[in-house]
C-alpha cells in the first residue's frame, strides 16, 4: 500500500461518509477509528464511520512523489544552506582575514602581531613596555605633558570620553522618559531605537551641514560679527556624534531598568524612615546601575570600533584604529591591517566578554508587579520643588534638541537649498548620469541604483536566513545556546573586517581542489550586507516564534502538515509582524552599510549611497546632504514599520 | 486473519534529562476501541500521548500503529487525529479553515468534497454554518467541538483526545481504562473490572471513593458458604474479610482491603464500626459522608442524612484486597 494520503485505495461504496446516524459502512473491514484518551472523551466511536480501512501503512518515502520528499527535508535543507552561507559570508572571510595575519611567506609567524603590539605608533609608551624597556622610564615619559597616546590608545581616549558624553546625556533622558507623563512620551521612547536603523555617515554629514564653515549657523554668526563655530574636524565633533548616536541607546537601556523598579520597594524604604533622595540612593539606584554599566559598555564597544563617523568628521589629524585599517587596506598592506584588526577584534571581545560577565552576575530582574507612578510634566503645584525640576527638564529639553534634531534639520534644509535660495538642483544631480568627470570618480545615480539593488537583494538573502536560524534557535535541544552564539556572532565583528576577509578571499578568489572559485564585487557587498542584516531578522522573529503555543504547530503536524507547511501555515503567519520588522531592519542596515562596503566598493563602480556621502564631504556638500535626506527617508520609513510591527519589547 | 492492534506499545520508556516521565509502557489498543488513560497529573498520560503523535521520540521500547513501528514516522504521516487540552485552534484562520486544513493533504474520506466534509462535521458537533466564524468568537465547548471536526476531517487511523478528566465520564464511556502512576501503568482493564477489583492501593484510593483499610490477620475461617475468611486486627476492632481470590493470605500477615462507601451501610450488621459524622456532601442523588473512626476518616454513600454517633458496616464479601 502507498504512503500517500490521498485516499484512492478506498472505494466510494465502503466510504459512506459520517452522517448523523452514525451509520458504520457496511464493509465489515471497514471500521471506526480508535480512540485514545486522556480522560473525558467527547465524541463517540461512531464519531467518525468515514474513514479508509484500518492500516494504511506508512512508509516512509515509499513512492512519494519527489516535490513532497523536498518538501519534509526543506526545514533540513533550509538550514544546511543557512550553515553554508554563514561560513562562506562570515566565517570564511573572518578566518581569511586571521590566515592573512599570521601566516607569511607560507609559515604561521606572529611576528607581525609582535609588531603591531610594540610599534609606539599603535600602542604608544604600552608598546615600549611590551618591547622590554623598563617601567620606570616608560612611567616617566607617560607622566610628562609631551605623551602620546597611539592610535590604540586614542581610540579608546574618544570611545571613554564619547561614553562619558553618551550617559551624561542618556541619563537624563531614561529619568524624564521613565518618571514623567506628557504627550508625546510614547513616541520619544520609541524613536530611541531610531540610532539602530539610521546610517552614521548620513549623521556625519548632518553635522558638517549643521556645524560647518559654511553652516546656515555659522552665515548668522558671521553675517552678524561674531566668530564662526567651526568644530567639524575636531576631537569635540567625533564625541558630540559619537554621543548623538549611543545616548538614545543608554536612555533607551536605562528606561527599561528605571520602569522595573517595583513602586512597593520604594514606598517600603520610606515607611521604614528613608527620604525621598535616601530612598532612591537604597532602593532605584542599585537597580539602575547594572543598567547604565550595559549601556556604557555598549557605547564604549560602538565607538571603539566607530569607522564612519571619524572618517567624515576626524579629517587628516584623528584617526581610530578602524580608519587606520582602513588606510592600509586602501595602501594594499593586507597583513598590517589584518593584523591590526584582530587586535581591534580581541580588545573589542573582551570588551564585551568581561561585561557579559558581569551580567551574569548580576541576579535576574522581576519585572516590578507595579511601576513607579509618573510625575505630570506641567508642574502640579508652583512650589520652588516642583518649578526646579521642571525648569531643570526644559533647559535639558533645549539641549537635547539642539543635539538631535538641528544636525538633521540643518541637513534637510541644505540639501534643498543652493547659491540662489531654494533648488531642487541637488536632487535633480541625483538622477544624472554625471557628464564630466573621470570613469573613477563618485557619480550620484549609480550610488542610487546600487544601494536600492543591494538593499533588495541582500534583504532576500537575510529575511530566510534569519527565518531558519530563528526557528532552529527556539526549538529544544542540545547545543541550542551554541547555535545561538555561532549565528549571532557577526553582532560583534565590524564590517571591516568581514569587507577585508571577503576582499582577500572570494573576491580576489580561492583555489579549491585546483578550481579557481571568485565572486564578483557586488555578490561580495550582498554578502556583507546579509550578515550585518539577519541577526537583526532573527531577534525580531525569535521572540514571536518563542512565545507561540507549541501545540498549534503540533496540531498542523497531526493534521498531515509537514514541518516546513506547518512553519508556513502556521508560525509565520502568527509571527508576520515580526517578520516584515526583521525585513525592515536587514534592508535599513543595507541600505546605511559603510565599513564593509567601502572596503569591497573602492575601485569598482559598485559603490554605494554612504560610500558616495562619505566621497562628496567636504567637496560636494550638496549632493551628500541630498543622499542622506534619501537615506533618513528610507530609514525613518523602516523605522516606522518597526515601530509599529515589532520594535517594542522584541528583544531589542 | 488475526489484524495488528491499531496502537501497540511495547516497553515505551520516555527519559528527559532529570525525570522519567514514563516507565516501561506496555498495552495495546484495537480497532475500534475507546481506551482512556486515567491517573493524577504528571503521571506520564500527556506524554504517553505525545508519544503517540510522534511528537516526542521514545527513549527506550517501540511503538507500532497497525503493527507498523512508527519510530522514523514523522506525526504527519502517523494519520493521527489530535484534540489538545487548550485545543489549539489556530487563531489566524476562520472555523472553516480550521477543520478543513487537514484536506489540504489528504482527500476528505468517501466521495465528497472538502467543503462537504466541513459542513457535515460542523454539523454533527452542533456548529453548522458556522464556517466563517473566527475562532475568538467561540466559547470553550465551542472550541472543543471544532476541535474535534478538524481532528476528524481526514479520516485519522486513531484519535488522541488530551482533555482533563472526569472521571465518572471516563468510566462511562470508555471500553478500557489504564491507569497510571508516577510514568508506569498500575491496571489495565474495563470499567467493570477495575473498579470493583482496583489491583493495587493507588488503583483503589485514585479510581471512585474508597475507604483503603489493613491490618494484622488473627485467624483463617471458612464461613458458612464455604469461602475463605480472613480476621483482621484493625486496631480498635476486628473485621472479617473474604479472600476467596487470595490464596496466599494466611494468619500473621498484614492484609491491605478496601471498602467502597457504597458498602458501608448504617444497618449492616456485621464488622460493625462505631464513627462519628464529620461534614456531609449532598450529591443529589446520594449524599457522601465523611465519618470520624477513632481518628481515621472514612466515607460512607447513603440516602439519608446522617448526623451524630453512627455505627456502620459491611459485608465481609464486598471487602476487596489490595496489593
Amino acid at each position: 500500500m502507498s504512503g500517500s494520503r490521498t485516499g484512492s485505495d478506498s472505494s466510494p461504496a465502503t466510504e459512506r461518509r459520517l452522517r448523523a446516524d452514525g451509520g458504520r459502512p457496511p464493509n465489515d473491514d471497514s471500521q471506526s477509528p480508535v480512540v485514545v484518551s486522556d480522560g473525558q472523551p467527547q465524541a463517540g466511536d461512531e464519531a467518525d464511520a468515514g474513514k479508509q480501512g484500518g492500516g494504511r501503512l506508512f512508509a516512509p518515502g515509499d513512492g512519494r512523489p519527489i516535490r513532497d520528499r523536498l518538501e519534509r527535508r526543506a526545514l533540513a535543507i533550509f538550514g544546511t544552506v543557512t550553515v553554508v552561507l554563514l561560513l562562506g559570508m562570515f566565517y570564511y572571510p573572518v578566518a581569511t582575514v586571521f590566515v592573512e595575519a599570521v601566516v607569511i611567506d607560507g609559515s604561521a609567524t606572529l611576528s607581525v602581531f609582535v609588531d603591531v603590539l610594540t610599534d609606539p605608533f599603535y600602542f604608544s609608551d604600552l608598546a615600549r613596555l611590551l618591547s622590554g624597556e623598563p617601567p620606570g622610564d616608560v612611567l616617566d615619559d607617560f607622566l610628562s605633558s609631551d605623551r602620546r597616546l597611539g592610535i590604540v590608545g586614542f581610540t579608546a581616549y574618544q570611545a571613554a570620553l564619547s561614553t562619558v558624553a553618551s550617559v551624561l546625556l542618556g541619563l537624563p533622558a531614561a529619568y524624564v522618559l521613565a518618571r514623567y507623563e506628557f504627550p508625546g512620551r510614547r513616541t520619544l521612547r520609541s524613536l530611541t531605537i531610531l540610532p539602530f536603523v539610521l546610517p552614521s555617515i548620513m549623521v556625519a554629514v548632518g553635522f558638517v551641514a549643521a556645524f560647518g564653515s559654511t553652516s546656515p549657523m555659522n552665515r548668522a554668526l558671521a553675517a552678524v560679527g561674531l566668530p564662526k563655530l567651526d568644530f567639524v574636524f575636531t576631537l569635540e565633533a567625533i564625541i558630540i556624534a559619537h554621543a548623538f548616536y549611543n545616548a538614545p541607546l543608554v536612555a533607551r537601556i536605562m528606561t527599561a531598568a528605571w520602569e522595573s523598579v517595583d513602586a512597593s520597594a520604594v514606598e517600603t524604604a520610606r515607611s521604614l524612615g528613608a527620604g525621598r533622595f535616601r530612598a532612591f540612593l537604597d532602593v532605584v539606584a542599585p537597580q539602575l546601575y547594572p543598567s547604565v554599566l550595559m549601556g556604557a559598555a555598549l557605547t564604549f564597544v560602538f565607538t571603539f570600533g566607530t569607522f564612519p563617523i571619524v572618517l567624515a568628521l576626524g579629517g587628516f589629524e584623528y584617526a581610530t584604529v578602524e580608519v587606520f585599517v582602513y588606510r592600509l587596506v586602501q595602501d594594499l598592506n593586507y597583513t598590517e591591517a589584518a593584523a591590526l584588526a584582530l587586535v581591534e577584534l580581541a580588545i573589542s571581545l573582551s570588551i564585551l566578554y568581561a561585561y557579559l560577565r558581569y551580567e551574569a552576575r548580576q541576579s535576574v530582574q522581576s519585572r516590578g508587579a507595579r511601576p513607579l507612578p509618573r510625575k505630570p510634566l506641567s508642574p502640579p503645584s508652583l512650589s520652588a520643588r516642583d518649578l526646579l525640576s521642571r525648569v531643570t527638564i526644559a533647559a535639558y529639553a533645549v539641549v537635547a534638541a539642539v543635539f538631535f534634531v538641528v544636525p538633521i534639520a540643518t541637513m534637510v534644509y541644505a540639501s534643498f537649498s543652493g547659491p540662489g535660495g531654494l533648488t531642487l538642483s541637488n536632487y535633480e544631480f541625483l538622477l544624472e548620469r554625471q557628464a564630466q568627470g573621470a570613469a573613477f570618480q563618485v557619480q550620484p545615480w549609480p550610488a542610487v541604483r546600487n544601494s536600492l539593488v543591494f538593499g533588495v537583494a541582500s534583504l532576500l538573502v537575510a529575511l530566510p536566513m534569519g527565518v531558519v536560524v530563528a526557528v532552529l534557535t527556539t526549538r529544544r535541544y542540545r547545543g541550542r545556546k551554541l547555535v545561538d552564539v555561532v549565528a549571532m556572532a557577526p553582532l560583534a565583528v565590524s564590517g571591516i573586517v568581514v569587507g577585508i576577509g571577503l576582499l582577500r578571499g572570494l573576491v580576489f578568489g580561492v583555489e579549491i581542489s585546483g578550481t579557481r572559485i571568485a565572486i564578483g564585487g557586488a555578490a561580495a557587498i550582498v554578502a556583507a550586507h546579509a550578515v550585518a542584516g539577519y541577526p537583526f531578522v532573527v531577534r525580531t522573529v525569535a521572540p514571536g516564534l518563542e512565545t507561540l503555543d507549541r501545540q498549534l504547530v503540533e496540531s498542523a503536524r497531526a493534521l498531515g502538515a509537514s514541518r516546513v507547511r506547518a512553519l508556513l501555515d502556521v508560525e509565520l503567519p502568527l509571527v508576520w509582524p515580526g517578520v516584515v520588522a526583521g525585513a525592515a531592519f536587514a534592508f535599513a542596515i543595507s541600505i546605511g552599510e559603510f565599513s564593509s562596503t567601502v572596503i569591497l566598493a573602492t575601485g569598482t563602480d559598485q559603490y554605494t549611497m554612504p560610500v558616495a556621502i562619505e566621497r562628496f564631504i567636504g567637496r560636494r556638500l550638496g549632493p551628500a546632504t541630498a543622499m542622506g535626506v534619501v537615506l533618513l527617508v528610507v530609514t525613518s520609513a523602516s523605522f516606522v514599520v518597526i515601530d509599529r510591527l515589532g520594535g517594542e519589547s522584541r528583544g531589542l | 486473519m488475526v489484524s495488528d492492534p491499531a496502537v501497540e506499545l511495547d516497553g515505551v520508556t520516555k527519559r528527559y534529562e532529570t525525570t522519567t516521565a514514563v516507565a516501561d509502557l506496555s498495552f495495546a489498543v484495537s480497532e475500534g476501541e475507546f481506551f482512556t488513560l486515567v491517573g493524577p497529573s504528571g503521571c506520564g498520560k500527556t506524554t504517553t500521548l505525545r508519544l503517540l503523535g510522534g511528537f516526542e521520540s521514545p527513549t527506550a521500547g517501540s511503538i507500532r500503529l497497525h503493527g507498523v513501528d512508527v519510530a522514523d514516522v514523522p506525526p504527519e504521516d502517523r494519520h493521527v487525529g489530535v484534540v489538545f487540552q487548550n485545543y489549539a485552534l489556530f487563531p489566524h484562520m476562520t472555523v472553516g479553515e480550521n477543520v478543513a486544513y487537514g484536506l489540504k493533504f489528504s482527500s476528505p474520506p468517501g466521495d465528497v468534497t472538502g467543503e462537504e466534509r466541513v459542513a457535515d462535521l460542523l454539523e454533527l458537533v452542533d456548529l453548522g454554518g458556522m464556517e466563517e466564524r473566527n475562532p475568538r468568537e467561540l466559547s470553550g465547548g465551542q472550541k472543543q467541538r471544532v476541535a474535534m471536526a478538524r481532528a476528524l476531517a481526514p479520516g485519522p487511523d486513531v484519535l488522541l483526545l488530551d482533555e482533563t478528566h472526569d472521571q465518572e465520564e471516563a468510566l462511562a464511556i470508555s471500553d478500557r481504562v489504564a491507569v497510571m502512576h508516577d510514568g508506569r501503568i498500575d491496571q489495565v482493564g474495563t470499567p467493570r473490572d477495575v473498579y470493583p477489583r482496583p489491583e493495587t492501593r493507588f488503583v483503589a484510593e485514585f479510581v471512585g471513593d474508597n475507604n483503603v483499610l489493613s491490618g494484622t490477620v488473627t485467624a483463617m475461617r471458612t464461613d458458612g458458604g464455604g469461602g475463605r475468611v480472613a480476621d483482621v486486627d484493625l486496631g480498635p476492632t476486628t473485621v472479617a474479610v473474604r479472600v476467596d481470590g487470595n490464596p496466599a493470605v494466611s494468619t500473621g500477615e498484614t492484609l491491605v482491603f478496601c471498602v467502597r462507601p457504597e458498602h458501608l451501610t448504617v444497618d449492616g450488621t456485621t464488622n460493625q464500626l462505631v464513627t462519628t459524622v464529620g461534614s456531609v456532601e449532598f450529591l443529589g442523588g446520594t449524599t457522601r459522608v465523611h465519618l470520624d473512626w477513632n481518628g481515621r476518616e472514612l466515607l460512607a454513600r447513603t440516602r439519608t442524612a446522617l448526623d451524630g454517633t453512627v455505627t456502620v458496616g459491611f459485608d465481609p464479601a464486598d471487602a476487596h484486597v489490595v496489593g
